[in-house]
């Protein structure tokens, strides 16, 4: 992986245009730096020589706390300093020779790159190499001993599981790659890191199976990615804005993920990744709408208990988008259709209360939002208060003084509940709801349903990458249906879906389904 | 070219059955048309043959002039006087989608709504169509994808309901009336599917075009087995004479549901498939509309005239008849069947025979 | 975009200002549960009581307290309830009406003027029960209850339970009106009247309670005659509506005992015959039955006594399906089974001619009935707890 990154690296710099070159002496390429880096006193040049008979002088640029000091005493410093005088004691070197001696026996690193435009080296050491300059020489080598402070590899809390593994991304752009790379042990994933950023300069990787991506996506990605032009990148939220095929469109078209199960198993299926410096979330694209409902549990639990669990996710679903609407056209355009008996109570509850049912919906569902949003902000602790408490007294206390109908704080209840399952497309679903609110306030069930065609109309009309936003159900793919109402097996799930994995479809061998032995010999 | 998209033949085929079963999911034109007794079934079950001979002229026309809808090929074989024919065409797609937009505002203000004017119907549908059209083809088709499994499942569902109020002795006795009114209505059951039209107007952006044979046998196929569902279901309800002087018969079976005193009344829900279904059947009528109106003018986008024709097919819905009598006056049998017929069979005939004469064909392929 | 943003804009715009128009929320609903038709006193206007809900008290449950009644008058149905209006502060909502009574005066007159309405109208149910009231509907709407806050609702549970006799004819707006409609058959409805002091402990309670109690035959749409309560379940076993039921049979042993069998299924089938021109009907009735009680101390579960009890059983059912027969048939001429109907799918071509005169005809039709009857159980005991 590293040899393929300093091929990748190593191949930009030979293309690249380069800027201001290094010279061949040292002081004039350390005042360069100086001056670069003037009044950045987290920098640090460390001056020495090197050399057994004849020393020259030479110097090693960091900066403080990016680096990991151990090593660089171990592995950079005492050999040039100590052990170059073993290895040759007595010999009369040029600083050609020093030179190549350093690369060659004395540097005891993995990761040693030569690089030569001052450019270059500002980048190195910005983004935590180490550079050492060698008196006489026009070249510096850098060597990434990056060893900053870092959160570990912990769970994450987004994307709690009961069964799977836990580990999820960090912050540290090689640890996430790491840990992709141990999932996938295959020479074609790919990893291209692109800089993104005029000021952040923020490493950016594509990652992706070569074979199974389709070539198309990963270079539209590329493209978009490279056309990015900002000052900064702090999150992958920024390059999701950037690179969407539907900005003004209220549905995610870019996936994230936290954890490096689900990226595998994305990137397996035919996506592409993008893994953002500084950020735990990874993107994935294309993203299909379908992806909210899939999680990564339920493939790793038994078929029967997945498709229930999946069901309940759908159901949860609509009553998050519907429910509110579905009470509003109910109670004030078509009464029939409630059952008598509830009639009785809910208009029973309704009488005095002053405000109509719209108005209670829109209502309710507004402080919802807000009493999620102060959960969210305050610390945990208080915030679960918050919330509990918060819903709990304005329910109860709305309804016994008559404010609001107790129906209405049941639907808006069930509502909320169900708008945390599919987190995924909760922010659109709280943009649909009111929407489907206010159509059914107005024209009952003929405007909430008009309003359904509205957002299907732009749902089918979404793409992501390439991919129909709405498959495999429209346009339908009978055979990506196994992972769409239903979890198939995994004996079952020979082919990966049809827009996405279209260049290598088929998955596995057939006839894969668990058998007893055949004991027909044995007789 | 004017359109980009492709469709599948899937979709191509739930198009055509889509909006061709939900008219009959509210209105049953059937009960309109002879027998007028319990052997309209039949009748819908013979239509298939019919349908596949209505198809035919269309169909040879569109294997001789592969990649051209109905109105280009008119302009290859008359020149500059095809364009009438072509406006023809546009004009009738125009005022179909004006029937259609009518029969659903009808519905809606004499029953869910009959305080709210019946203009707030037609132009809301209308809009929510052009915001599909603006997408183009392969969205409406996909959103027919969608709402097809659905009504087909709502049906079922419906019938399955319905099931223990049926009494399926009032189809007997069979061919009461002797054969010949039944195949009569087998006939008009057939003229009034103008979306044999679709065949013409749609085969071009087929993405696989060898399936064209396939698409129609489907499409007919499915409508030959959910409409007599459908209209055994509502006679079985309601008997011969109480089906034959309901406005609304499926809606009225619908009403009739009652599932352990609880699931009662669920005319809400076919509300919401009819609305679901018009939708796909006004948004592709008007885009066939739009599409035809450009073909004609030869534009090179059809966006542009999408709201203009909008606004003509609002006003003429509205025009188009005084009450709901008169609308009915008009779309039943007696001079549908005529004004469908024209389309459908003669025209494409009369520019075969003269194509043929003349020699003309292409495979714009 | 701007254009389409524009257009959306509109749209609402047009939706909020004037939208709304059916909209009613459920405080400014006045539920009508029930509604009575009868003569008005002044000519030929019609007058309607319909029973109101009162939404929180019937949440309470108090006995027969949550509805309140109206009573109007007017030309037309239609009109009668737009009149009610006028006393109500609510706007009447029809949908979930539950009963349908119709006064017997104006169900003599003639019933088909009657239900136009309720058929055209959107809001009115097809499920709602139709009943006659033997003397004035207004009387039977404002019966009292004692259980059930809904009066309406008391009466709906009334005639859904008809199938625990099969007494009573269990007829919903629906069904009536596939009678109505249909050229040969003649409708019927269930019954209701008020039942008179005996058994009262309370004076005031005497005269304002329910009993279902048979039903209501007509002939066309007028209201001609009423069967009784064994006369119903002949009826019910013909067109084989019975569900469950007790017949009561003398013990084949003592004569002054008697014993219970209870229904547990019954089929019909009527199967129409032409024989030179003269039409018969053959009616089979299949039915089962379970040994539930005696009161003799006699064992009678043995084998011949059995059969003995079924003869007794199949005796019952023809002599309850004799009395319809006779009363249907002869006096009135009503052809409340679909006799009709039945000529008519079996001999389509005979029935060409036969259509015309067929009330006439009726009269005159043959009519055999061949029940077979089975015992099948004997409950949890085989003799008495006191046998001798």
């Amino acid at each position: 992986m590293f040899n393929l990154l300093k091929r990748l690296v190593s191949k930009k710099n030979s293309t690249k245009e380069k800027g201001e070159l290094l010279g061949s002496d040292i002081q004039r390429n350390l005042d360069r730096i100086k001056e670069i880096f003037i009044n950045a006193n987290d920098i640090v040049i460390r001056a020495f020589r090197v050399g057994s008979y004849r020393k020259i002088k030479a110097s090693i640029v960091f900066i403080d706390g990016l680096v990991d000091t151990g090593a660089l005493n171990e592995h950079i410093i005492k050999p040039l300093v100590s052990d170059i005088r073993l290895t040759q004691p007595n010999l009369w070197l040029t600083n050609k020779q020093i030179f190549r001696l350093a690369k060659e026996q004395v540097l005891s690193v993995g990761n040693l790159q030569e690089v030569e435009s001052l450019e270059d080296v500002v980048s190195r050491i910005l983004s935590g190499n180490i550079v050492l300059f060698l008196d006489g020489i026009p070249t510096a080598f850098t060597s990434s001993l990056q060893g900053w402070e870092a959160r570990g590899i912990e769970e994450p809390e987004t994307e709690a599981v009961v069964r799977g593994p836990r580990e999820g991304f960090t912050e540290t752009l090689r640890t996430n790659t790491a840990q992709l790379r141990r999932k996938i042990k295959s020479p074609n994933l790919k990893f291209e890191i692109i800089k993104v950023g005029r000021e952040t300069q923020t490493d950016v990787c594509v990652t992706y199976i070569k074979g199974i991506a389709n070539d198309k996506v990963v270079e539209e990605v590329r493209r978009r990615i490279k056309s990015i032009d900002t000052d900064s990148i702090l999150e992958s939220g920024y390059i999701e804005q950037f690179i969407e095929d539907g900005p003004f469109s209220i549905f995610p078209t870019v996936g994230n993920s936290e954890k490096p199960d689900v990226v595998g198993g994305k990137l397996l299926e035919g996506r592409v990744g993008i893994i953002t410096d500084g950020t735990p979330f990874v993107l994935t694209v294309p993203f299909l709408f379908i992806e909210a409902f899939q999680v990564s549990e339920d493939y790793y639990s038994r078929p029967y208990y997945s498709t229930l669990v999946r069901w309940f996710r759908f159901i949860a679903f609509f009553f998050s988008i519907f429910s509110p609407s579905i009470y509003v056209a109910l109670t004030t355009f078509h009464q029939e259709m409630i059952p008598t008996p509830l009639l009785v109570t809910m208009a029973a509850s309704k009488e005095g209360t002053p405000f109509p049912a719209l108005v209670e919906a829109i209502v309710m569902g507004v402080i919802f939002e807000i009493l999620r949003e102060a959960g969210v902000r305050l610390p945990r602790p208080v915030g679960q208060a918050v919330s509990i408490v918060g819903a709990m007294v304005i329910g109860e206390a709305a309804v016994s003084a008559g404010l609001i109908g107790a129906p209405m704080v049941i639907v808006i209840a069930i509502t909320a509940i169900s708008s945390f399952v599919v987190p995924v497309i909760s922010d659109a679903g709280a943009v649909m709801r009111l929407f489907l609110v206010i159509m059914s306030g107005f024209l009952g069930q003929f405007g909430l349903m008009l309003g359904v065609t509205g957002i299907l109309t732009h749902m089918v009309s979404l793409r992501s990458f390439g991919a129909p936003y709405l498959s495999p159900v429209a346009p339908t793919t009978i055979s990506d249906l196994k992972d769409l109402f239903i979890r198939a097996p995994w004996w079952a799930m020979t082919t990966r879906p049809r827009v996405i994995g279209w260049k290598d479809p088929i998955r596995q061998g057939f006839r894969l389904m668990p058998e007893p032995p055949d004991d027909d010999e044995n007789d | 070219m004017l359109e980009d998209g492709k469709i599948t033949c899937r979709q191509i085929i739930y198009l055509i059955f889509l909006s061709r079963i939900i008219i009959t999911f509210t209105y049953l034109p059937i009960s309109d048309t002879p027998p007028r007794n319990q052997d309209v079934w039949i009748s819908e079950l013979l239509s298939f043959p019919v349908h596949m001979l209505l198809v035919l002229p269309v169909y040879i026309l569109s294997q001789r002039f592969k990649g051209c809808s109905i109105i280009q090929a008119s302009e290859i074989i008359f020149g500059k006087i095809g364009k009438i024919i072509g406006a023809m065409y546009t004009w009738f797609f125009l005022h179909m989608t004006a029937i259609v937009l009518r029969q659903f505002g009808e519905f809606l203000s004499s029953v869910p709504y009959p305080e709210t004017p019946i203009i707030v119907f037609i132009s809301s549908i209308t809009l929510f169509a052009a915001f599909a059209l603006r997408n183009g083809l392969e969205v409406i088709s996909r959103v027919g994808e969608i709402v097809t499994p659905i009504v087909i499942g709502s049906i079922v569902l419906v019938v399955a309901l319905v099931a223990k109020d049926m009494d399926l002795k009032v189809l007997k006795p069979v061919l009461e009336g002797g054969f010949i009114p039944v195949l009569y209505g087998g006939f008009i059951v057939a003229t009034r599917t103008t979306e044999i039209l679709f065949i013409s107007m749609l085969l071009p952006y087929l993405n696989r075009r060898k399936l064209a044979k396939r698409v129609i046998l489907v499409s007919f196929i499915l409508l030959t087995i959910l409409a007599p569902i459908i209209t055994i279901s509502v006679l079985a309800t309601f008997g011969v004479q109480q089906t034959l002087n309901r406005t609304f018969p499926f809606f009225s079976t619908i009403r009739i549901i009652s599932v352990a005193n609880f699931l009662e009344r669920i005319d809400a829900l076919h509300l919401g498939i009819w609305v679901l279904g018009v939708f796909v059947k006004v948004a592709i009528y008007y885009y066939l509309t739009v599409l035809g109106a450009a073909q004609v003018l030869n534009l090179k986008d059809y966006r542009s005239i999408i709201i203009p024709i909008g606004t003509i097919i609002i006003s003429l819905s509205i025009l188009i008849a005084d009450s709901q009598l008169q609308l009915r006056e008009f779309i039943s049998y007696k001079y549908s069947l005529w004004y469908a017929l024209f389309f459908i069979l003669a025209l494409p005939l009369f520019m075969l025979i003269v194509s043929a004469l003349r020699g003309k064909g292409m495979d714009l392929k | 975009m701007k254009r389409w943003l524009a257009l959306v804009l509109i749209v609402m715009v047009t939706m909020t200002t004037c939208g709304c128009w059916s909209r009613r929320e459920l405080d400014t609903l006045g539920v009508v549960m029930g509604m009575g038709i009868d003569r008005a006193k002044e000519d030929g206007k019609i007058s309607l009581t319909i029973q109101i809900l009162k939404p929180a008290e019937a949440k309470k449950g108090t006995t027969g307290e949550g509805v309140w009644t109206i009573t109007s008058s007017g030309y037309t149905v239609f009109d009668a309830f737009r009149n009610a209006t006028m006393q109500s502060e609510r706007e009447l909502f029809l949908s979930h009406n539950k009963v349908i009574v119709i006064g017997e005066e104006l169900a003599r007159a003639g019933i088909a003027p009657l239900v136009d309405f309720l058929d055209r109208a959107h809001e009115p149910r097809r499920l709602s029960y139709f009943v006659i009231a033997k003397g004035e509907a207004k009387d039977i709407i404002l019966a009292e209850h004692e259980q059930e806050s809904i009066p309406a609702k008391a009466i709906e549970n009334m005639i859904k339970l008809y199938g625990d006799t099969s007494m009573a004819a269990s007829v919903n707006l629906h069904e009536f009106l596939k009678m109505l409609a249909s050229k040969t058959t003649d409708p019927i409805a269930s019954r209701i009247e008020l039942i008179g002091a005996e058994g009262m402990e309370r004076e005031e309670d005497s005269q304002k309670r329910l009993r279902l109690t048979g039903a209501a035959a007509f002939l066309s749409d007028k209201l001609v005659g009423w069967l009784n309560r064994s006369e119903t379940r002949g009826f019910n076993w013909i067109v084989g509506k019975v569900k469950s039921g007790i017949i009561v049979v003398k013990s084949p042993i003592d004569e002054s005992q008697y014993v219970s069998i209870e229904i547990i299924r019954a089929s019909s089938k009527i199967i129409p015959e032409i024989q030179d021109g003269k039409v018969s009907v053959t009616v089979k009735i299949n039915q089962e039955g379970n040994f539930k009680e005696q009161m003799s101390n006699v064992n009678l579960t043995q084998p011949e006594l059995f059969s003995s009890l079924e003869r007794r059983q199949a005796e019952v059912i023809r002599n309850e399906i004799d009395a319809v027969l006779q009363k249907a048939q002869k006096e009135w001429g009503a052809d409340i089974f679909g006799f009709g109907e039945a000529v008519r799918r079996e001999f389509p071509k005979v029935w060409k001619g036969l259509e015309e005169r067929w009330h006439d005809e009726f009269q005159n039709v043959e009519v055999r009935v061949q029940v077979d009857a089975k015992l099948r159980r004997t409950g949890v005991i085989s003799t008495p707890a006191k046998s001798r």
